[in-house]
């Protein structure tokens, strides 16, 4: 039984909701990932995997970055062939209940940490400075070897 | 020829772990790269990372962590015979970090070596200990994942320079007491060196560079059945788990990969969001915090699961002492 498009875009809305914090109705098929949903490509990997899971359609990646509105992903999913019956790979534990702390959705009250010692730009200077000194010394260390 | 046999099992009498004092945070990065704090805790999960100091070297992580675990395990330094870094981030390779490592630790001329499997360098050094100590060619052997991979990130590039941090943890691994069981299961590993490009260093004098799309798709795709095997072969179901400890590469890599396990009950670590990616030594870093928590404890199952550069990966099962 093949599934039907109201069907890949209710599933598709789910994943969306879940990497990328979108809520599920906002999820249309005229949606641009990037302009509408602000959708990185990073999390749109996430997608395909989670699609891959979810209607057993693998979306590699050149064709990944040609699917820029969720109606392009549903037209893909459908064309694969996706029915319900056969999503590929171990089913994921629905109900799973991870216990993460999930930082990006509440304030995580933070141990108590020494403060930094000094602002990053002055580290990553000192930093910058002590790396091209090492490795201005050891470039020095190769060529006198002759090497 | 003779051949010698050790214990019929092997297990990890203690965990120890260090971390460099210098904490780092988003708002930190966001001064000098294009980024900021909400996109790196929801695309990465980390909140604050470690920095070691300039004159900070592996060596001087890997003996703090190691110490540490030899005080906790009840051992002295000359009960160790054998000393393993996991570690892709040396200050040199002539001479190595461990004979180093073992002198300043007190332990004298144990065996001592590096190993480099980036960051399932722990699991694999882990694996190889519990060998030795079964097979009789050590009888305790300290491991240790130390790492200092600040000084080969370029700090101006966004894509890595938020991601990777310095620290160290160790395990000293011994053989189990008279009739008990083995607390370190059978290993489960391997490699593609097609994807040799995908992580990598081009020499010496270069950054660490990764393609962060394909190296999420592949860790979040191809390891769970790893993790899995390493299980069966322990004879251990997932569903038994007291924990799942995976490399912590990425907050929602480690999800990713989690909720395919069948394992509802394990806590999976998440040690990266006040550590970020320390490579080898997030794994035993990760442990020795959950035990000084008491978020795990004696009898508990733990899975373990490492990967990265290489690509490498190795997981094994081990139950908490």
């Amino acid at each position: 039984m093949a599934m039907t498009d109201e069907e890949i875009l209710s599933g598709l809305g789910e994943i969306i909701d879940e990497v990328a914090g979108v809520p599920a109705d906002q999820v249309t098929p005229d949606k641009n990932f990037v302009d509408d949903l602000d959708i990185d490509s990073l999390s749109m990997v996430e997608i395909a995997v989670a699609a891959q899971d979810k209607f057993g359609v693998e979306i590699p990646d050149d064709q990944l970055k040609n699917l820029k509105t969720v109606q392009d992903v549903v037209d893909y999913v459908r064309g694969e062939g996706v029915s319900v019956l056969s999503a590929a790979g171990p089913a994921p534990a629905d109900g799973t209940q991870l216990r993460l702390p999930a930082p990006w959705r509440s304030q995580v009250s933070e141990p108590a940490l020494p403060p930094p010692r000094r602002h990053l730009t002055k580290g990553a200077i000192h930093l910058a400075g002590r790396l091209s000194t090492h490795r201005c010394h050891w470039a020095g260390r190769y060529h006198a070897l002759g090497r | 020829m003779k051949v010698t046999h050790g214990a019929p099992g092997a297990r990890v009498l203690a965990f120890g772990g260090y971390q460099p004092a210098r904490v780092v945070t988003n708002d930190d990065l966001a001064a000098t790269v294009d980024t900021n704090d909400e996109w790196i805790r929801s695309r990465v999960g980390i909140v604050t990372r470690r920095i070691a100091a300039p004159d900070e070297t592996v060596a001087d992580m890997a003996v703090n962590a190691g110490g540490k675990a030899l005080a906790a395990s009840g051992l002295s330094a000359s009960d160790i015979d054998l000393v393993i870094v996991a570690t892709c981030t040396p200050e040199s390779t002539i001479p190595n970090t461990a004979a180093t490592v073992a002198t300043r630790l007190g332990i004298v001329a144990s065996g001592a070596f590096d190993m480099n499997a980036a960051c399932a360098g722990f699991c694999y050094a882990l694996a190889a200990a519990s060998d030795f100590v079964r097979a009789g060619s050590s009888h305790h052997v300290l491991v240790i994942g130390a790492e200092k991979l600040s000084q080969w990130v370029d700090w101006t590039d966004r894509s890595t320079c938020i991601i990777f941090a310095d620290g160290a943890g160790a395990a000293v691994v011994g053989p189990v007491e008279d009739g008990s069981p083995a607390g370190i299961g059978p290993v489960v590993w391997g490699s593609d060196g097609t994807m040799a490009d995908k992580i990598y260093i081009t020499d010496r004098n270069s950054f660490i560079h990764q393609e962060g799309q394909t190296v999420f798709r592949w860790s979040t795709t191809a390891l769970h059945p790893v993790a899995l095997a390493a299980c069966e072969r322990a004879g251990v179901d997932p569903a038994s788990l007291a924990a799942f400890v995976p490399h912590q590469a990425n907050l929602r890599i480690i999800e990713g990969i989690a909720r395919k396990l069948g394992a509802p009950q394990a806590r999976v670590a998440d040690d990266i969001v006040y550590s970020g990616n320390t490579s080898s030594a997030s794994i035993p870093l990760a442990l020795s915090h959950m035990i000084e928590r008491g978020e795990i404890g004696a009898g508990d199952s733990v899975l373990l699961l490492g990967f990265g550069a290489g690509v490498s990966y190795a997981a094994q099962v081990i139950t908490v002492t």
